[in-house]
């Protein structure tokens, strides 16, 4: 084994409270540096997934970031590790400035203020929107809220970077830019979307889920491919 | 949507926006309290008060309308509860004016009282009109955390303020779809609709709390409360407050 696997997850199933089981024996390793989309229709149990690989779920042990196992003492360096991008930036930015919110992160390290506040400017900085660390979130319009949210997880210096939809809502420039950006950045990205464009630009890989299982995992064009497949699964 | 009704006019730059938020919250905090505690009679001593601030309202370049219709918000409640105080007949002996009308009385006692509320409360507001219209939000509860005010009551202060712009969106939002369906009708069918919107507006703001928890979460939270950083006092800071505090102190001395 030459390539280090920063995500290993072992047969997880996982079913909700109410009796919905969102996911069903899925298998996932990905390696460092790969970028990886993550597609399915709605309900296929995406977002599920999302939610274990920093441990907002962790029932059984069966997921793996970085060699650590998923278990409530390694929360802590988990969550340092991986960081997740929300699809909705309201929901993520909710301190009174942008800066607060970009620090809020790497103020949970417990870093000196010097260090959170160089954090903060290289974050907006690598986002492209240096300058608007005293702006107030709901100032802002959603391309830019959406780098924010982007840039809250840079500061925290994250191995892994997930995001849920970061194409959703902006329109075809916020878009190129988003692509654009998450070009730029390295380390590993998985990324969660429904914009097949934006997985076949960034991701060599794809992963599909359906129904809670994983029905798919490959070279992007060969699973873009193949139409039938895709409308079986609702996707095209 | 662009809103700025609690903070409008806290970005501009003047002596006293350039004050750190702990001076102002110190100072004006002070003018309340001491002139709480200024017996009604002491006429020159709220003139004083008026005074200190007046001039510091015209410092602050802040439109002095602006001010006088934001402190109309509050005052008209004040009105409604004191009003018929001075209708009152107090227990001991005391003047009264006749109206002339059905033998109503008003006392003087109560009229002191009235004023005594009146005045009072419209200090206290125009200090903190002053105060929100002179600091950024942001910087107010920086103050506040710096004054060793408890996490909680700041974090609760902070999610207030940034989420009811997210929320009067909402409400504008579900307004629009409900107007779009042709809204209109009896009072009765009226508040049905109007009832079931606040019950999906509150279900969408619990589950919204629960991804934003989840979004803090990711990002590390750990229950202690957020940190918003810290801010210098210069020497200006000082001299104000100071300044301002002593000033206050000695008309509330000076004054019986």
């Amino acid at each position: 084994m030459t390539v280090e696997k920063v995500v290993q997850i072992d047969k997880l199933s996982f079913s909700y409270p109410d009796g919905t089981q969102a996911l069903k024996d899925v298998s996932l390793e990905i390696a460092q540096g790969e970028k990886v989309a993550l597609i399915g229709a709605n309900g296929a149990g995406k977002s599920t997934l999302l939610l274990h690989l920093n441990g907002i779920f962790c029932r059984n042990g069966r997921v793996q970031i970085l060699g650590m196992k998923l278990e409530k003492r390694n929360l802590k360096f988990i969550r340092q590790k991986v960081g997740l991008v929300f699809q909705n930036p309201d929901d993520q930015l909710f301190c009174p400035t942008v800066f607060d919110d970009v620090a809020f992160g790497a103020r949970n390290l417990n870093l000196l203020e010097e260090q959170v506040t160089q954090r903060v400017t290289r974050a907006l900085e690598a986002v492209g929107l240096a300058g608007f660390e005293h702006h107030s979130a709901f100032h802002l319009s959603f391309g830019e809220k959406k780098r924010v949210s982007i840039a809250t997880v840079l500061a925290m210096d994250s191995e892994i970077l997930v995001l849920d939809e970061p194409t959703s809502n902006l329109d075809p420039r916020g878009k190129k830019e988003i692509v654009q950006l998450l070009r730029k950045i390295d380390g590993t990205q998985i990324i969660v979307t429904h914009d097949l464009g934006l997985a076949k630009n960034l991701c060599d890989r794809v992963v599909v889920l359906s129904k809670g299982k994983k029905v798919a995992d490959g070279n992007t064009e060969e699973i873009f491919h193949n139409q039938a497949f895709l409308e079986s699964h609702g996707l095209a | 949507m662009r809103h700025s009704f609690l903070d409008k006019y806290s970005g501009l730059d003047s002596p006293i926006h350039r004050l750190d938020a702990r001076t102002k919250i110190l100072s004006l905090f002070c003018l309340i309290v001491i002139c709480v505690s200024t017996p009604p009679q002491a006429y020159l001593g709220f003139l004083g008060y008026f005074v200190l601030l007046a001039v510091a309202i015209v410092l602050s370049r802040v439109p002095l309308g602006y001010i006088l219709r934001r402190s109309l918000v509050i005052i008209p409640f004040v009105i409604m509860v004191t009003i018929f105080i001075p209708f009152l007949k107090p227990n001991g002996p005391g003047s009264s004016y006749s109206l002339g009308i059905g033998g109503l009385q008003i006392y003087s006692s109560g009229l002191m009282i009235f004023w005594n509320v009146l005045v009072k409360s419209f200090i206290a507001v125009l200090s903190v009109i002053l105060l929100s219209s002179t600091t950024p939000f942001a910087k107010l509860l920086r103050g506040f955390e710096q004054l060793k005010v408890p996490g909680i009551f700041i974090m609760l202060a902070s999610f207030t303020y940034r989420y009811v712009f997210v929320l009067v969106d909402e409400v504008e939002r579900m307004k629009r779809a409900r107007d779009c369906r042709c809204y209109g009708g009896k009072w009765l069918w009226h508040s049905k609709v109007i009832g079931q919107m606040i019950g999906t507006l509150f279900l969408r703001s619990y589950q919204r709390g629960e991804r934003i928890y989840v979004a803090m979460v990711s990002r590390g939270f750990d229950g202690r409360s957020i940190s918003l950083g810290q801010s210098q006092l210069r020497l200006a800071d000082y001299l104000v407050a100071t300044g301002a505090v002593s000033l206050l102190v000695l008309l509330r001395v000076a004054i019986p």
